[in-house]
């Protein structure tokens, strides 16, 4: 029998803030839970019950607080190993947290967060992400600026973030050749000119700079047929605009699509149809290149140019470029069959696939400075779903690339409201053992100040101590001090479908 | 001679005879008929025109993520797959003289049940050269292999359409290899997630004529464009009427020539497309994305099955000669699937 996962959470006592079980989103039957998870998730509710009770709270009410975090985090260090730093006193009193984590240690800034053109996509009822925990609606509104707004900034201590673009391409010309303006531009779910559009009104309306946006024009959106190459004219008319008129702050690719139909995808060091794109963006003053790399299943027959094997060259030939690698080209997420497939990853070096690739390029050039690898979902999915795994994935990115070049991003607000994977990044530790047997340094504060946003903001040219200093007396901040003494917090209420009996 | 003249003569009467009552009833009972209605009379079409823009299957894929994982081992991705370096039919190639440069040559393979073709990207835009020599899985060897070499044209000429994506009426130039969503989904708007049924062949579209004209765009072997008269239809977009420009010989003459996947899936098209009908289509027995053949046992005793199975045994006895082996290497005139 099935039974929504959040019936069956209050049924059971457990309302868990982060994820502890794949959920089904009625397309599949739900999968048993581990007999970890279960363990798991039962210690979540026990111990939820015990320390409400103590302290005289709605067991639900108690599991939206820091202490219902902290109490999630704690049960799986308990479960899995002590992988959270997590101290049980934090589970009784808010002000142990506060005092481990004081409000404003770290200036966050979130280069991969999304919001979609109206349109509900499914993703808030993908396996992985149906236990979130919060209020995991999979309707347009969900998906809205308006939610996105909330949940970003209001649910969330992030303080700057890039609006970050999706595979999709604008159309510049009707059949008349008149040139079309927004939505009748198209360009998918969250199109270059919708971004900037946004970016623009919430930085209005907070009286600074919160959001940055990027461009979704790649080197094979526009392509010639005839000459079977890049329609460079319509290409370079479409940068130019996207630079000038949006006002875009990094190019965003994702070499393993073609909405261009230019029958192809594309690769980094192609200098026939890439070089071309780097020398305009040179010329425009536009040197930041965020690109998509892993996740390889998102391609129908593409798949192989997510690799991240042609960073090396396009790297090393242009040293004045920067270049953000999403997802630190983890190939698949735990949600993929892929992911448990031999040979994936390789505990006995800290190795997978195509992390790796992405490591060995900075092993073999040291003194390659430009290359960043960015952790959104990698490392929010890695530390549900593969403990280990997250600790090889940062300890990696430290190790090859410095803490000075690890970026933050979440993916978000895919996954719901980003919060819970900047709990686990604060509580995120390298085991001693890892350490030892793989040569990682452990995280410090520092450390992870830089990863949460001092990193991204030397990038995109963003002062924070400025930043730091205007945040507080901005529109933005006064509306989310309202919104939270009104009562505004996120719902762990879970919407997807379980068993009943596991 | 006189009595052997009369003997033949006499033979040819009745002969004329018989022929003529023949006639006669049939004319009787093609009177009695209901009339049927005209396959090409409902719906529009793409004829001659250039493909719509739409959304491409990796923005579809970025959504989604539940297709992509298994999707790469879908029969329908594979119509053109990747070139294994260790593939076997890669190997004989290079046995032959100046093999070595064909199979590094290589790119894509076509066809993998019977008959495996080589394919490399050609210098034009949407456009993949043949190698004229093939592989066969059966016998494991090559064929047509005694002067091997690259063909521009007949990939285009006889195997884009159903092998590629929106191939263009002019320049014959595909848009992507093998089947895009667009395919089969059609040009689906953003806004099909808040009306699921903006999405042909979903759950909420599946109207049987429109059914049988995206599925018949390609399974339909044997048929022929009237405007180009090549062996896939010209511009046809997913929700138009196929049988505008596509012609297929329904004919029982027909029928009975053609191998039984083929005979099922023309008996399916001409109940629906010639005859009206619409409680079957392929969306009852096939889950495309599933690659499940599951749903058949809720089709007992249709007429459609007694093409492979024995009528009045619930579909457990197969006909004599079908197997599921047998079926699936059973080849057209056309290609091999």
């Amino acid at each position: 029998m099935w039974i929504p996962k959040w019936q069956r959470d209050r049924q059971s006592g457990v309302d868990s803030p982060v994820p502890t079980q794949a959920v089904s989103n009625e397309e599949f039957l739900p999968r048993p839970q581990s007999p970890q998870q279960r363990q798991w998730e039962q210690l979540i509710g026990e111990l939820a019950d015990e320390k409400a009770k103590k302290l005289g709270m709605a067991r639900r009410d108690f599991m939206r607080t820091s202490m219902g975090l902290a109490t999630a985090f704690l049960a799986s260090n308990l479960v899995y190993g002590p992988n959270w730093d997590v101290d049980a006193a934090e589970t009784l009193e808010p002000e142990a947290t506060k005092e481990k984590f004081p409000k404003g240690e770290y200036f966050i800034f979130d280069v991969q967060t999304h919001f979609t053109d109206g349109v509900a996509i499914g993703f808030r009822s993908a396996e992985f992400v149906r236990n979130m925990g919060f209020d995991l609606k999979d309707n347009p509104d969900a998906y809205s600026f308006a939610n996105y707004v909330k949940e970003i900034f209001f649910d969330s201590e992030t303080s700057l973030a890039v609006i970050s673009g999706v595979p999709g391409r604008e159309i510049n010309k009707d059949l008349a050749g008149k040139v079309l303006e927004g939505r009748d531009r198209r360009g998918g779910i969250l199109p270059s000119w919708l971004m900037s559009q946004r970016k623009k009104e919430l930085n209005e309306l907070a009286g600074g700079t919160r959001a940055l946006c990027q461009g979704n024009c790649a080197p094979n959106h526009y392509w010639d047929t005839g000459a079977n190459a890049p329609d460079f004219p319509q290409l370079f008319e479409q940068m130019e605009r996207e630079f000038t008129k949006y006002g875009i702050d990094s190019w965003k690719w994702y070499c393993h699509t073609d909405p261009g139909r230019s029958g192809d995808g594309f690769r980094l060091d192609d200098e026939k149809i890439t070089y071309p794109f780097y020398e305009k963006s040179k010329e425009l003053g536009l040197k930041t290149f965020s690109v998509h790399k892993g996740f390889a299943s998102q391609s129908r027959t593409l798949g192989h140019f997510a690799h991240p094997g042609d960073i090396e060259k396009a790297a090393q030939d242009h040293p004045d470029l920067t270049f953000i690698v999403y997802h630190s080209a983890l190939k698949h997420g735990p949600g993929e069959p892929q992911f448990q497939a031999d040979g994936f990853f390789d505990p006995t070096t800290g190795d997978f696939a195509w992390h790796a690739e992405l490591m060995k390029i900075k092993e073999r050039n040291p003194q390659m400075s430009n290359v960043y690898p960015e952790i959104g979902s990698s490392f929010g999915m890695l530390a549900i779903a593969h403990p280990q795994m997250c600790q090889h994935l940062i300890g990696k990115n430290v190790k090859h690339y410095g803490a000075d070049h690890v970026i933050w991003g979440t993916d978000c607000l895919w996954w719901g409201s980003p919060q819970w994977v900047i709990d686990a990044m604060k509580r995120f530790q390298i085991s001693d053992e890892l350490c030892e047997q793989f040569g990682y340094e452990k995280l410090t504060k520092e450390d992870k100040a830089k990863v949460f946003g001092l990193n991204a903001a030397k990038i995109y040219g963003i002062d924070v101590t400025k930043e730091l200093k205007a945040l507080p007396s901005d529109a933005l901040t006064r509306l989310k001090t309202a919104y939270l003494n009104r009562g505004g917090q996120r719902d762990n209420a879970a919407q997807g479908w379980v068993r009943a009996d596991a | 001679m006189n009595r052997i003249a009369h003997v033949l003569a006499r033979a040819a009467l009745l002969v004329l005879a018989a022929m003529g009552a023949v006639a006669v009833a049939t004319m009787g009972q093609e009177k009695a008929r209901p009339a049927r209605p005209d396959p090409a009379a409902w719906g529009a079409d793409h004829v001659g025109q250039p493909f719509p823009p739409y959304v491409t299957g990796d923005e579809c894929l970025f959504c989604h993520r539940d297709v992509g994982p298994a999707w790469g081992q879908n029969r329908h991705q594979l119509t053109i797959r990747q070139a294994a370096p260790d593939d076997v039919s890669l190997a004989a190639l290079r046995e032959l003289p100046g093999g070595d440069s064909f199979a590094d040559e290589t790119q894509f393979m076509l066809g993998a049940e019977r008959v495996t073709r080589f394919l490399k990207k050609s210098k034009e835009y949407g456009k993949l050269d043949l190698l004229s020599a093939a592989f066969s899985r059966r016998e494991g060897q090559l064929k047509n292999d005694d002067s091997p070499a690259w063909q521009t044209s007949a990939f285009a000429d006889r195997c884009a359409g159903c092998h590629a994506t929106a191939v263009e009426n002019k320049s014959q130039a595909f848009a992507a290899i093998s089947l895009d969503c667009f395919t089969c989904h059609g040009d689906v708007p953003l806004e099909h997630t808040k009306d699921v049924s903006r999405v042909l062949l979903s759950s909420k579209t599946t109207e049987a004529r429109k059914v049988i004209s995206i599925c018949g765009q390609c399974h339909l072997r044997g048929g022929k464009s009237k405007s180009t008269r090549k062996p896939y239809p010209n511009t046809f977009v997913a929700g138009d009427n196929l049988f505008r420009d596509f012609e297929v010989d329904f004919s029982d003459a027909a029928f009975a020539a053609a191998p039984a996947i083929d005979q099922h899936i023309y008996l399916n098209a001409r109940d629906v497309a010639v005859l009206g009908h619409s409680e079957t289509t392929c969306l009852n027995c096939h889950d495309v994305h599933g690659q499940s053949t599951a749903k058949h046992q809720d089709l007992n005793d249709a007429a459609i099955c007694s093409t492979c199975h024995v009528p009045q045994t619930g579909n457990a006895k197969l006909r004599d000669g079908i197997s599921p082996s047998q079926r699936l290497r059973m080849h057209s005139r056309v290609c091999d699937y």
